[in-house]
């Protein structure tokens, strides 16, 4: 009992001088809204692309836009303007960012917004918010977004995290410290070797860039990162749709004359055993469902036989031979839509 | 549900104010039984009546073996078909099933759903051979068969320990569950320490650690500097994520009331293979110990065909161990890993360096040391290499180093695996030299502290999970 309260002693000087240390280093306020702080920068370069291109339609992804379609080929066979917002490692969150404080706001306005998503990604605002995907969803951000934090952040917290960040200046402050941590140790004996922090900074991005993977490493890591949109819980349509950008983002588009598309581009990430579940098909059933009832266009490729597997780069991306193809897919679909 | 998670975190709290308030032992026995195959059926359904299925046919055998004692090894026989039978399919189906899958296609018959379909349940290969010592146990008549499929159902099951061990033998679980428990503030205070060293080691040491050796194991063609800085990275990682669990489960079981087998006795300061072999996995160690070793060295023994000294110093241990390699996984990573330590072991007996060596001097003792901490760590290159190709590459094929850009990624590797080693090497210090000291409290306050640091809500599960 003594070495318990030892410990307990110990534990609780620890706490309460952090408590005190890092509200006075940092300027937080304690209690605090949960979720993390946004800076007040807000990136807003598409406002002037806008205005300066004035393209008819505008094309919104990750990288399967980027690899998926050739946007000079879709506008010279639709014979319309088309600007492409192909930003690898975005999801929803940024996605709504972009609409909300550039797209909405700028004094052009696209007649057409088309958005290439994978799956579940527009019911999904928890996917890509964290870790680095953080510092692109703050770019876009204003310095309050209320939705934002309450969508891809509070809501995926379970009470305690919601205490814990509202209460507790050690959990908040972790993030910085870790980082402190992480970069004592990384630096250190490269430094040693005459490699200062920009020459180690170089090669950890040569070598965790993606090059010289393991094929089935990149294959196991693809489908790991990929999972979480698989996870029964993204897979139930009705309870993601009220918690995710999806219904916001339609009532921005039509307040603004902008007519939405949705397009759902096929992978081959997902495990056959969870696309072939009726979980997934009923999933798959109800967006296109809202959908319609929303009378937003929506075309989906997710499992078009004519996107055969040797147009994949690898198991999310198409190839050239890919993009031309989808390319010429999507830009035949879009020319009967329009006509 | 991972012992790290939230969901857990609430599992067990509700678990533990049913159970203590309850003082009856019955109840609280059907109370973690139910809890434990809740918590088992978390993962997948199907799993506990898998669980259920084959309690409910070991019991029944085991209570034959009593009751008719000369169909004994006829009920043993059975046993043992169902129980390797069923790991057998679960575990090497998914090794075999891409030949039979492309098989079924030829002749028209798409499988892919149903062979996708069997998955290893996890923990299977744990409660096994769990199973498997309680019946051996019986048929040798060390053991009385419980009288109450209850006992021996939470025997099998008991949470703490059904996804990763420890392996608890019969004769030190069943005694606990037969037995009343009533709540004392001892537990707490025996539990606290492993539940903090646990979420340590795991959150703050093998989580960071993962990162790095991951990305190095991830290559397609690493150097021999990299493959060396990796399997160092990974030796740590495995061992950290491994004893992490092993302390959160003896330290929840502990607040239950039971008191669990460390599986841990600081592996990586052995001199030999055996001296590893007695300090690692120990439970899996001992089960394979008495089970597959003294019995094939008996047999060989007893036989009437004379092999000569080196075949029978040779035998035992590398069927042991091939046995140990299978055991850990469906790949030839493992079979090879398993035969390595089994010529290890049969090479430093024919040497005449036994078990339990003592050095005469610190220096040969240093010696020792190194020369059996680089085999630890080449054996865990065998163990995490994706394939064996790709050993053979790295081994073979590539230059030691090929770039600035290796060299600087090796360096951040090793400086990451000393980094994170340096608080298990003063814990074993502390725990040796200054037990319940001031700075021992001290260094699990701090331990506490960094768990917050460290905490993330999307934690990896624990490696030895998927075995």
């Amino acid at each position: 009992m003594r070495f318990f309260l030892k410990f307990s002693l110990i534990l609780s000087i620890i706490l309460a001088v952090s408590s005190i240390m890092i509200p006075r280093n940092t300027g937080m306020e304690f209690p605090r809204e949960a979720g993390p702080s946004l800076d007040k920068q807000m990136r807003q370069n598409y406002i002037d692309i806008l205005v300066e291109q004035e393209p008819e339609i505008v094309l919104m992804g990750d990288s399967t836009l980027v690899n998926g379609v050739d946007a000079d080929l879709l506008a010279q066979r639709i014979d319309k303007s088309v600007y492409s917002i192909g930003i690898p490692g975005s999801a929803s969150a940024l996605w709504y960012l972009i609409l909300k404080n550039n797209i909405a706001e700028s004094p052009y306005k696209p007649k057409y917004l088309l958005i290439l998503f994978r799956d579940s990604m527009l019911t999904a605002p928890g996917y890509r918010v964290h870790g680095s995907y953080f510092d692109l969803v703050d770019e876009y951000a204003a310095r309050r977004e209320p939705e934002l934090i309450q969508y891809s952040f509070v809501n995926l917290m379970n009470p305690l995290e919601i205490v814990a960040e509202r209460y507790f200046p050690l959990y908040i402050a972790r993030a910085g410290i870790r980082g402190s941590i992480d970069s004592s140790i990384r630096y250190f004996a490269p430094q040693l070797a005459g490699c200062d922090r920009n020459c180690t900074d170089y090669a950890m991005g040569d070598i965790f860039s993606g090059a010289d993977l393991e094929p089935n490493a990149l294959v196991d890591a693809v489908a790991a990162a990929e999972s979480y949109l698989y996870s029964p819980d993204q897979l139930d349509f009705d309870s993601q749709l009220a918690r995710s950008y999806l219904p916001m983002m339609i009532e921005i588009a039509a307040e603004n004359n902008i007519q939405m598309i949705f397009v759902r581009i096929k992978v081959e990430s997902a495990d056959s055993r969870i696309t072939n579940s009726p979980g997934f098909k009923d999933y798959i059933n109800s967006l296109g469902d809202y959908l319609a009832n929303k009378k937003v266009q929506y075309f989906d490729y997710g499992s078009d036989p004519r996107l055969t597997h040797d147009l994949f780069r690898d198991s999310i991306h198409l190839n050239e031979r890919g993009q031309a193809v989808f390319t010429q897919l999507l830009s035949d679909d879009l020319k009967n839509m329009i006509k | 549900m991972s012992f790290t998670s939230y969901d857990f975190l609430l599992f067990y709290l509700i678990l533990f104010i049913l159970y203590w308030v309850i003082h009856e032992r019955r109840w609280q026995n059907l109370i973690l039984l139910a809890a434990s195959f809740v918590f088992y059926a978390w993962m997948q359904a199907w799993y506990a009546l898998l669980l259920g299925a084959s309690i409910l046919a070991d019991f029944l055998l085991a209570r034959g073996m009593r009751s008719n004692p000369v169909r004994n090894k006829q009920f043993m026989g059975m046993s043992l078909i169902v129980n390797i039978g069923v790991l057998a399919f679960f575990k090497y189906f998914s090794f075999f099933s891409g030949s039979v899958d492309n098989a079924l296609e030829n002749i028209g018959i798409h499988a892919d759903a149903f062979l996708l379909a069997i998955l290893l349940p996890a923990g299977l290969s744990f409660f096994t051979l769990k199973k498997l010592g309680y019946m051996i146990d019986v048929s040798r008549g060390t053991l009385q068969p419980t009288h109450s499929l209850l006992d021996f159902a939470l025997y099998v099951a008991f949470f703490p320990q059904i996804i990763a061990g420890p392996i608890e033998r019969p004769q030190k679980l069943l005694p606990q569950i037969e037995s009343a428990r009533i709540w004392t503030a001892e537990y707490l205070y025996e539990a606290w320490p492993l539940l903090v060293m646990g979420f340590f080691k795991k959150l703050v040491i093998a989580n960071s650690i993962k990162v790095i050796v991951d990305r190095i194991f991830g290559f397609s063609e690493p150097t021999g500097f990299l493959l060396m800085c990796g399997a160092l990275g990974f030796s740590l990682q495995i061992l950290a994520d491994f004893s992490a669990y092993t302390d959160l489960s003896r330290g929840i079981a502990l607040l239950l009331g039971f008191k669990t087998s460390e599986n841990f006795n600081l592996p990586y300061t052995s001199l030999t293979p055996t001296d590893f072999w007695n300090r690692w996995h120990i439970t899996l160690s001992n089960w394979l110990r008495d089970y597959i070793f003294f019995p094939i060295r008996r047999a060989l023994m007893q036989s009437r065909i004379k092999l000569n000294d080196s075949l029978s110093i040779s035998i035992p241990p590398l069927a042991t161990m091939f046995i140990s390699g299978l055991w850990h996984g469906a790949g030839w990573t493992y079979i090879l890993w398993g035969l390595y330590y089994g010529v290890l072991i049969a090479a430093y007996q024919w040497i005449g360096i036994r078990g339990d060596l003592k050095p005469t001097s610190k220096i040969k003792s240093a010696l020792a040391w190194l020369v059996m901490f680089t085999f630890i760590v080449f054996g865990w290159a065998i163990f995490r290499a994706p394939n064996i190709h790709w050993l053979g590459n790295a081994l073979f094929n590539t230059p030691f180093i090929n770039s600035q850009n290796d060299l600087v990624l090796g360096l951040i590797a090793l400086t990451m695996t000393l980094a994170y080693s340096l608080p298990l090497i003063i814990k074993s210090l502390l725990d040796r030299y200054s037990k319940d000291s001031w700075g021992q409290a001290a260094y699990y306050a701090i331990a506490a502290a960094l768990i917050v640091i460290y905490i993330n809500s999307a934690s990896s599960d624990f490696i030895y999970v998927q075995f």
